[in-house]
């Protein structure tokens, strides 16, 4: 598999966000051959397709792309304008629209000025220079520029940001056609094959035009959206064959910022009972874990001894020396130990990878998991507090397949732990619309504190996503969604490139990464001390 | 002489004596007269720092009522509430709780944050915010008729309480709610401006700043920036403090922990200054 670019920093999606109020979706350009004109980068109404650069260059290109979102008409019909009058065009409605957006935010001038000044070509009078002197002109006062068609260029933008305004698309659009001709009269070489807008930090400018059918390809870059997709019948036949209930959850789409109504269906399928041959590998012996020291909780009233008095208690006791009787001599208060009960329950990623092994005698991740949820089972078990143990697998969203295998209030007896060694490794990873059931399953339970706590090999995928974010996106909104409820969501991710992912899903602070299998039963219990801390 | 003061009037420390600075931002003190002409328990919803506070105090002064604010918490007891026994050298003499003040000699009594209190603790307001409009003091065995002038006010946000703290429907039911969010552009300009003593166009950069942080709302913040850290920013702003820093301070760090959405929160702070 070829490895992917790598993503841009989720930073600048929020950036871009804050910029622009939309949410788009960011993807790193792959790199050009030399020979190419340097890469820009690429806008779209939902994407921005950025080449790899250094995090000015890419802030800025995101707050120019906000301008565009914000100010630019964009896919302008551009069959009447020649190439040259189009990148001329562009120049100046790069120029109005960032004007536009830094009367707002003022400290956007020296972003973007630092990216002109490092692109212009004083001397230069190749059209690409032009226009480098062009962009610097119009926005820098400062910059002495003694050509004839600058000087032009900038009186004219700058009366008609008098007597027009910056808002008037169509009088900047005039004035850059008259711009544009005098190129043309000048005899200026343009090559639009080998043209990219000088300032590195500026796109491509495809947002504005609609080239027609032609170029439509160039212009947007883009895999398609998902498609629809109807559930197979044979598929969803096969699962009803023990399907106990089935549930319809919607999904997030980050790129339109939408939830989609029921778009995923859940079925919960009966465990299978038969024990599997590689129940004996489950006996290796893993770390126990440890007891949980006690937590700050609420305050415990009427104590022998304590930090403070209990002010009831104490009047009690004085009015009862008072009376000659004997005062109970319980007058404190102290924090107590946690004893607000705590349900947790532990989803299982049961996907195909967790299916493999480094080595043949080696367990899979499934195995650890498996061995290590057991023991997490019955040490909260054996703590008084309840737990549940859940699993899942997805083929496509038409069938998330989800299976309870201990429930809250069960015992932990041979037959649970023959349903947790009997699950097989099936199907993908539909991370969002599990974690949507499971919030759903935990808001009965009766306990003031609930929490989820996911297992899982890798991100978040399904062979009907293309798009390696779509579902991390989504399983990042179930979880903030169960948060809302009341249900913190912690991850502990075995796979050691996991954290990037894992922190866009559960938040900072709220995840482990277990670099290998051996050092998932330690990982689980440091989790399971926070979410009891909490 | 102070003594009879204090005796023609309990709740003197409770009034209300400067008026508090409130900017209406929709028609939120017509609907609250209306309110409290007929002694309807309120429900103030709102994000953190969007005014609820303020608006109390506002109306306690403009109807000239004594107002009694109880911020709640998870070791609240109902005693904490209505009152409890205490000893002095005569015995035991019962001291009202700020509740029972409240509903004996007509106050607003305003709970602030009421789901932070354990859901058995609010349950004595029960009475009061029906038509009995009586708080029974178990402990004292007296049952106290609500004075005319008395009004339960709670006030919560909605937006990061968790589902386990919410409020019981039979709590809910019992008010009338006004729901409280930002104010609009303008008008929160116009706050920042009056409150942090600055000029109005650094207050509308400022809130330019804290509207752009409440679209990062769905995307990792809990809550964007509440007008009361603008007010704090412009504060220090106008106390010499760089602009950027102040920001950093009072909204950057003060909103999140996590780094990208800090390094993201920096560059749109970055970006409003000139």
């Amino acid at each position: 598999m070829p490895a992917l670019p790598e993503a841009p920093q989720p930073a600048l999606a929020l950036l871009l966000q804050a910029f622009s109020g939309r949410a788009l979706q960011l993807q790193t350009l792959p790199t050009t051959p030399p020979d190419a004109p340097p890469a820009r980068a690429i806008l779209t109404p939902s994407h921005l397709l950025l080449p790899a650069g250094d995090w000015t260059n890419q802030r800025a290109t995101a707050a120019h792309a906000a301008a565009h979102l914000l100010h630019s008409p964009a896919a302008q019909a551009s069959a009447t304008l020649k190439p040259l009058a189009q990148a001329v065009v562009a120049a100046v409605e790069d120029a109005r629209v960032e004007q536009l957006l830094m009367r707002q935010l003022p400290g956007l001038r020296s972003w973007f000025l630092a990216g002109l000044r490092a692109s212009v070509q004083p001397q230069g009078l190749s059209f690409t220079a032009l226009v480098s002197r062009l962009s610097l002109a119009l926005h820098d006062e400062s910059y002495a520029d003694g050509n004839a068609w600058v000087y032009k260029a900038r009186t004219l933008f700058a009366t008609a940001r008098a007597q027009q305004g910056l808002a008037d698309y169509a009088a900047f659009r005039r004035l850059a056609t008259l711009l544009a001709n005098d190129l043309g009269q000048m005899r200026v070489r343009f090559e639009p094959q080998q043209y990219a807008a000088p300032a590195s930090y500026r796109d491509d400018n495809s947002y504005l035009w609609d080239h027609g059918v032609a170029n439509d390809g160039q212009a947007q870059p883009l895999q398609a959206p998902l498609q629809e997709q109807q559930p197979a019948s044979g598929a969803a036949a096969q699962a009803i064959e023990s399907v106990l209930c089935v549930h319809h959850y919607p999904e997030w789409d980050a790129r339109s910022a939408v939830l989609r109504p029921d778009w995923c269906t859940l079925y919960e399928l009966r465990p299978l009972l038969k024990a599997q041959a590689s129940a004996s590998r489950m006996q290796r012996p893993l770390p126990p874990l440890q007891r949980q020291r006690a937590q700050h909780g609420r305050r415990l009233r009427r104590q022998w001894e304590g930090e403070t008095l209990d002010l009831d208690a104490a009047i009690e006791a004085a009015v009862e020396r008072r009376v000659q009787g004997t005062p109970l001599g319980r007058i404190f208060q102290r924090p107590g130990p946690q004893i607000q009960a705590l349900s947790l329950l532990v989803l299982l990623d049961c996907s195909l990878s967790t299916g493999m092994r480094a080595s043949e005698h080696a367990p899979s991740l499934l195995e650890v998991e498996q061995a290590a949820a057991l023991l997490l089972a019955r040490a909260v078990q054996a703590s008084g507090q309840r737990i549940a143990l859940h699993a899942f697998c997805s083929d496509t969203r038409a069938q998330v397949r989800y299976h309870r295998l201990l429930d809250f209030g069960q015992p932990l007896d041979a037959q649970a732990e023959d349903r947790l060694r009997a699950l097989q490794p099936a199907y993908s990873t539909r991370l969002g619309t599990a974690l949507r059931h499971a919030t759903a399953l935990l808001a009965d339970e009766p306990a003031e504190r609930r929490a989820l706590l996911v297992l899982t090999d890798g991100e978040p995928s399904d062979v009907d996503v293309h798009d390696r974010r779509y579902l991390i996106d989504d399983a990042r909104v179930a979880v903030q969604e169960a948060a809302r409820q009341g249900v913190p969501v912690c991850g502990l991710a075995v796979d050691a490139g996991s954290t990037d992912y894992a922190r866009r899903i559960f938040g900072s602070g709220n995840f482990r990464v277990a670099e290998a299998p051996a050092q998932l039963p330690r990982q689980l219990t440091a989790l399971h001390a926070r979410l009891t801390g909490i | 002489m102070q003594r009879d003061l204090d005796d023609a009037d309990p709740l003197a420390d409770y009034r209300v004596r400067m008026p508090p600075y409130y900017r209406p931002a929709a028609r939120e003190v017509s609907l609250y007269e209306h309110a409290y002409a007929h002694r309807l328990p309120l429900m103030l919803k709102g994000p953190t720092g969007c005014g609820k506070t303020r608006f109390v105090e506002y109306m306690a002064w403009k109807l000239q009522r004594p107002l009694v604010t109880l911020a709640c918490n998870e070791d609240m007891s109902a005693s904490d509430l209505v009152g409890r026994w205490l000893l002095d050298e005569r015995g035991t003499t019962w001291h009202d709780g700020p509740l029972t003040l409240a509903v004996r000699h007509g106050g607003i009594c305003y709970l602030d944050e009421v789901v932070e209190a354990r859901q058995d603790t609010t349950v004595v307001i029960h009475p009061l915010t029906d038509a009995r409009r009586m708080l029974p003091l178990d402990r004292k065995g007296e049952i106290v008729q609500a004075h005319p002038d008395f009004q339960l006010v709670v006030s919560y946000n909605p937006g990061y309480q968790s589902r386990a703290k919410d409020m019981k429907p039979s709590t809910r039911q019992r008010f009338a709610a006004l729901e409280f969010d930002y104010p609009p552009e303008g008008v929160e300009t116009e706050i920042v401006a009056h409150e942090a003593g600055v000029t109005p166009e650094l207050a509308a950069r400022l809130v330019g700043i804290a509207r752009r942080t409440r679209a990062l709302r769905e995307r990792g913040l809990d809550e964007g920036a509440s007008t009361r850290m603008l007010v704090y920013a412009g504060t220090l702003i106008r106390d010499g403090v760089d602009p950027r820093d102040s920001c950093d301070m009072t909204m950057t760090r003060a909103l999140t922990d996590d780094p990208d959405m800090a390094a993201a929160l920096r560059d749109l702070v970055d970006a409003s200054f000139a």
